[in-house]
């Protein structure tokens, strides 16, 4: 029984109560708090890293009884792939704070929520009880929806509800689903997430995996976003502040693709297989859609957002190929694009902050006026267009290695998928060309360069990517043994 | 003498009510003498009726029987009841006269403390016109208010007749079986004259609880009452209500073959009729009540399925539903009845906004609050029961409330609105406590079902 | 006491009380509905009396035909200021009409469904005593409830008739 990951779970939430609690003229120390703690909580994943044992297993588990009646239980553990994540939503969460360090509109509520999402965020990593992932699960929605609706841009009562209503009536289908799989589970029935494994093996869902996938395939594919349920997210990813917006690209869609490595694949083997085409099709209309899409943006956020759309399309075409390439590539690229997308979004807003734009049309020559700026935002540009030795290349690499190996996917489709690889290096290309080449506009002309605490939150991320895109295994090492498992089972079933 | 110890805590609340009509005779003056003395009978009932507990003895021949699920739901009208007073004890000149408001307030409790551990069908009735008879009073509590009186005189018809068609449908019930003791209900043997009687005796119930198509009178009575008394009206009564409904149909469900499945139809039609009429309303009592009607949908929708679990998952969902819908409505009562009135909620009450967003939450379904655990057991049970399309309807639809439910929460957090010119000096600590514990009550019922499940004999296998 | 019913005063009383009803809801004039309805309500009394039940027949008697019936004439009588007020329009709701009479045929086919059940009258009717005796013991619960639900009904009687003294 270890409490470390309940401590790194629930100390944002400790956070959050302290915040709640500050008197209205001591809310300026609400970032302190804020920062101390996920400073703390940075640290304490980094002790679970250093002392993972990265030969495989749930690791750091506690499991006590929640609601016996049911078989509810409080149950976290983390795997390789959970680690990575929960490492990315630690780390994101911290910059996030960092990054908003000027937060002056009510400051202590904008803090108590963002640790409350950091708990949902943190929490739907290590949860292996399929209630208590829900539970997780929901809990990031409110606070998301109150940091875009009350911090947001110009149409945020518009997209905070649009993101609420769209991800909620996903995640409801997903509860029919989760009921449904404890209904038949067998005579002990379970909400674990091991145990619902060792049941499917048994054949307790044969006949109904098919509509058991469905219900959780329309929770997770809205949180993705898979085309065409993205239209939420050009939304909230515009009128959210930018710290959000970081945590949603970097975080919460990861939330939607962990759910089907983690429970979709492994307990619904069979629907999984068979739906893999189409799952591959819908990716691979992701990832041309979002970047045909993203071409025409005049505005360098919705730009951003459009490639995500795009990005997460190569994770579920690795998630489709069912290949140990491809779900590796799946997860690299879920922790590429969560540094580099944040590292995006961090730079448009160092942008927004002090030109007040984000049109392209209005913005140029960042690196004559501000060389520091416009590099980082360069540098996160080709990484996310998948320059090799940089982050986003490995994932994208073994995402269309898994898929061309795979028998399930077939081959036009990873070719079409590669296609997109160029469009992305296109669209990046002629957005660093347009803002960062260039003779500085008028909005650029007065501006001052990056300061010391912006660099010291970008610079972690401008670290990892390249410490990733350098040596793989850094990442692969904790990766790939807890996809071995899964590709194991998907292997078992035909 | 012993069967009378066991109704205890009716007898405190009856007790206490007396207390509250005469409080003006007694040394404490005070406008809000009446609701502290109602609010502490009720603490005092409550606790009586957790020390008195479950018991399987039946008590006057075979009138009553208080069981776990009976005694639960005791407990939760006791409780509710007295949050409801100290909120009105607090609040107490802005209400009007508390005296009487707190007299109808106990009586209707009483009289549903002791519908929930009915077990004849004679007590049944007499109950569930004790337990809304001091309803129509409420609605119409401002004299002065037409659409009040009117709302009043709506709800007062449609209830009596479907009392008497109840009351029909009794006649019939006794008439095939010769008793009027629930347990003695006898109706096999009668074919499809069984399924009408159970159907008529049904309808009572189904109305009082305002499920569709029974539901016309709630709209229009909450709009035009004032919204402390839609508190208590819309909330605590449907607990007992869900139980008498629970008894019913468990003793006549088996033996009726289509009474399900009408449960079914009506459980369809609440939800989503309720769920599109709240769509579009201004007034959040209009929209309560439309919800409301989508809530009772969800409740049916357990009881459909039959089983033990789908009517014990009820029960606990009828709880989760009344405390929150109880809260907003303090909220309502003390800000104003529209959606314009609760602008700017947040710079002025920001406590108050905050936990009206939990409330709303709650009955969205959003875990980890009561509001999701409720629907948690009771969904499990009906899919567990096979209604899984109707399941998933009710999921989908539970998404959708989001949409209606978030105008609020939009109209709190983010209108804005200069400060409030009206004065509004009448609250005090009292109705700010009783909305916490409302509030406290909305995150512990979910998180600490489990004990509260064991003692109910929830078990979905 | 008889070991059935006779046919001929029960199915002259049931014509009363239905063709009474009836007439309460047609009668334009609203006097005539109030004597149309003190006439069902002495047919039914009369029900009573043809089941040995003396005592029910005179309550219903005193308690319906003697105070209901007379306090809706009194009320009629104190509200109408002129004859021609107790005209009232006739209300016809097709609808309502319409699913009564589904109703009906439905139930009348229910029960022609199953023959009658075997009526066994009681040896002896039971006498007001023991009527009394069952009334305080076994039903005292509903009776003292009965009497909530009247308290409940005078409190708010005297509520909505009172005078505001509060302001």
């Amino acid at each position: 029984m270890s409490y470390l990951l309940t401590t790194i779970v629930f100390l944002p939430l400790a956070a959050a109560v302290i915040c709640a609690m500050l008197p209205k003229d001591l809310a300026g120390a609400a970032k302190w708090v804020a920062a101390t703690v996920m400073a703390f909580d940075v640290t304490l994943v980094g002790w679970l890293l250093a002392t993972f044992d990265v030969r495989g297993g749930v690791q750091a588990v506690v499991d006590i009884p929640w609601v016996p009646q049911i078989a509810i239980r409080y149950h976290l553990g983390a795997d390789g792939i959970s680690l990575a994540m929960l490492a990315l939503s630690a780390l994101l969460g911290l910059i996030a704070v960092v990054a908003s360090w000027k937060m002056d509109k009510s400051p202590g509520t904008y803090f108590v929520m963002l640790m409350l999402l950091q708990v949902g965020m943190n929490g739907v990593f290590v949860a292996l009880d399929l209630v208590l992932f829900y539970v997780f699960w929901e809990l990031v929605l409110v606070p998301m929806y109150f940091l875009i609706a009350m911090w947001g841009g110009e149409r945020r009562s518009y997209a905070s509800l649009k993101f609420f209503l769209y991800t909620l009536a996903g995640s409801v289908f997903m509860l029919v689903g989760i009921i449904a799989l404890y209904l038949y589970s067998g005579p002990n029935n379970t909400f674990d997430i091991a145990e619902l494994v060792r049941a499917s093996a048994g054949g307790a869902f044969n006949g109904i995996q098919g509509w058991l996938f469905l219900a959780f395939f329309l929770g997770f594919a809205v949180k993705v976003p898979i085309w065409p349920l993205h239209t939420w997210l050009p939304d909230a990813h515009v009128e959210a502040p930018t710290a959000a917006s970081v945590l949603l690209a970097g975080v919460l869609l990861k939330m939607g693709t962990y759910g089907f490595i983690r429970i979709a694949l492994p307990i619904l083997p069979v629907a999984a297989k068979a739906w893999a085409p189409w799952i591959a099709a819908l990716a691979v209309i992701s990832i041309v859609y979002g970047a045909s899409v993203a071409f025409a943006q005049t505005d360098v956020k919705k730009l951003i957002a459009y490639s995500s759309v795009s990005h997460m399309g190569f994770v579920m075409l690795g998630i489709a190929s069912g290949t140990a390439a491809g779900l590796d590539g799946a997860v690299a690229v879920m922790v590429s694009h969560g540094l580099v997308t944040g590292l995006l979004f961090l730079m448009v807003g160092m942008v927004y902050e002090r030109t007040h734009t984000r049109q392209i049309a209005e913005l140029s020559g960042l690196s004559s006026q501000v060389p520091a700026i416009g590099g980082i935002l360069a540098f996160a540009s080709f990484a996310s267009l998948g320059l090799p030795g940089l982050s986003g290349f490995v994932g994208e690499f073994l995402s269309l290695l898994g898929s061309w190996q795979s028998t399930l996917v077939p081959h036009w489709m990873t070719v079409v998928a590669a296609v997109g690889v160029m469009l992305a290096a296109a669209y990046m290309l002629w957005m660093v060309q347009r803002v960062v080449l260039g003779e500085a506009s008028e909005a650029v002309s007065r501006i001052s360069d990056i300061t010391a605490r912006e660099v010291a939150y970008v610079l972690p991320l401008i670290g990892l990517t390249v410490l990733v895109g350098v040596y793989w295994n850094s990442l692969l090492r904790f990766v790939d043994p807890a996809v071995q498992g899964i590709v194991t089972i998907l292997a078992r079933v035909v | 003498m012993r069967s009378y110890l066991l109704i205890a805590p009716e007898l405190v609340m009856l007790a206490s009510a007396l207390l509250a009509m005469f409080a003006d005779v007694l040394p404490v003056r005070g406008r809000r003498v009446a609701a502290w003395i109602g609010a502490a009978g009720a603490a005092a009932a409550l606790v009586i009726a957790l020390a008195v507990g479950p018991g399987s003895v039946t008590l006057f021949g075979s009138m009553l029987r208080f069981d776990s699920l009976a005694v639960f739901a005791r407990a939760a009208t006791a409780g509710l009841t007295s949050v409801y007073l100290l909120w009105l004890a607090g609040n107490g000149a802005s209400v009007g006269r508390t005296r009487e408001a707190t007299t109808l307030a106990l009586l209707a409790a009483m009289g549903a403390m002791l519908m929930s551990g009915a077990r004849d069908l004679v007590l049944l009735f007499l109950t569930m016109e004790a337990a809304t008879m001091p309803a129509y009073v409420l609605i119409g509590f401002d004299r002065g208010d037409e659409r009040g009186l009117e709302g009043a005189l709506k709800y007062f018809l449609l209830s009596m007749v479907t009392s008497l068609v109840m009351l029909y449908g009794m006649a019939f019930l006794f008439g095939m079986s010769g008793t009027t003791s629930l347990d003695g209900l006898r109706v096999t043997a009668f074919g499809s004259l069984g399924l009408i009687a159970a159907v008529l005796t049904i309808v009572g119930l189904l109305a009082k609880l305002a499920a569709a198509p029974f539901h016309y009178w709630s709209p229009d009575a909450y709009a035009g009452a004032p919204a402390f008394s839609v508190a208590f009206v819309s909330s605590v009564p449907k607990i007992a209500g869900v139980v008498a409904l629970v008894r019913v149909v468990g003793v006549l469900g088996p033996q009726v073959r289509g009474l399900t499945d009408v449960m079914l139809t009506v459980a369809v039609a609440s939800m989503v009729i309720g769920n599109f009429a709240a769509f579009g309303q201004k007034d959040v009592r209009r929209l309560m009540a439309y919800s409301g009607v989508a809530h009772v949908g969800y409740l049916l929708l357990a009881l459909a399925g039959g089983t033990e679990a789908g009517s014990i998952g009820a029960v606990l969902y009828a709880v989760a539903y009344a405390v929150p819908s109880m809260a907003i409505m303090f909220v309502v009562a003390e800000e104003g009845p529209t959606l314009d009135d609760m602008d700017g909620l947040l710079s002025r009450r920001p406590l108050a906004a905050w936990a009206m967003l939990v409330f709303l939450l709650s009955l969205v379904g959003v875990p980890p609050l009561a509001g999701f655990f409720g629907k948690l057991y009771m969904f499990s049970a009906a899919l567990d029961a096979g209604l899984v399309w109707p399941v998933v309807l009710a999921f989908a639809f539970s998404a959708v409330s989001a949409g209606y439910y978030f105008g609020i929460v939009r109209s709190a957090f983010l209108g804005q609105r200069p400060r409030a010119v009206r004065v509004r000096s009448t609250r005090n600590r009292a109705a700010d406590v009783a909305i916490a514990i409302c509030l406290l009550a909305t995150v512990l019922l979910g998180l600490l079902a489990g004990p509260m499940l064991s003692v109910l004999g929830y078990a979905l296998r | 006491m008889p070991s059935a019913i006779p046919a001929l005063p029960f199915y002259l009383l049931v014509t009363a009380i239905i063709g009474g009803a009836l007439m309460t809801i047609f009668s334009r004039n609203v006097v005539h509905a109030a004597f149309w309805l003190l006439e069902a309500m002495v047919a039914v009394s009369g029900l009573f009396l043809l089941l040995s039940a003396e005592f029910l027949a005179l309550v219903q008697l005193l308690v319906y035909a003697g105070a209901v019936a007379v306090l809706t004439l009194f009320v009629i009588m104190l509200t109408l200021r002129r004859r021609e007020d107790a005209i009232r329009p006739l209300d016809t709701s097709v609808a309502a009409a319409g699913l009564a009479a589904v109703f009906g045929i439905v139930t009348a086919i229910a029960v022609g469904g199953f023959s009658p059940l075997p009526a066994r009258m009681p040896a002896a009717a039971p006498g007001i005593a023991q009527f009394g005796g069952e009334l305080f013991t076994r039903w005292a619960l509903p009776f003292e409830v009965a009497s909530v639900v009247l308290l409940i009904a005078l409190v708010g009687a005297v509520w909505w008739s009172g005078e505001d003294e509060d302001q």
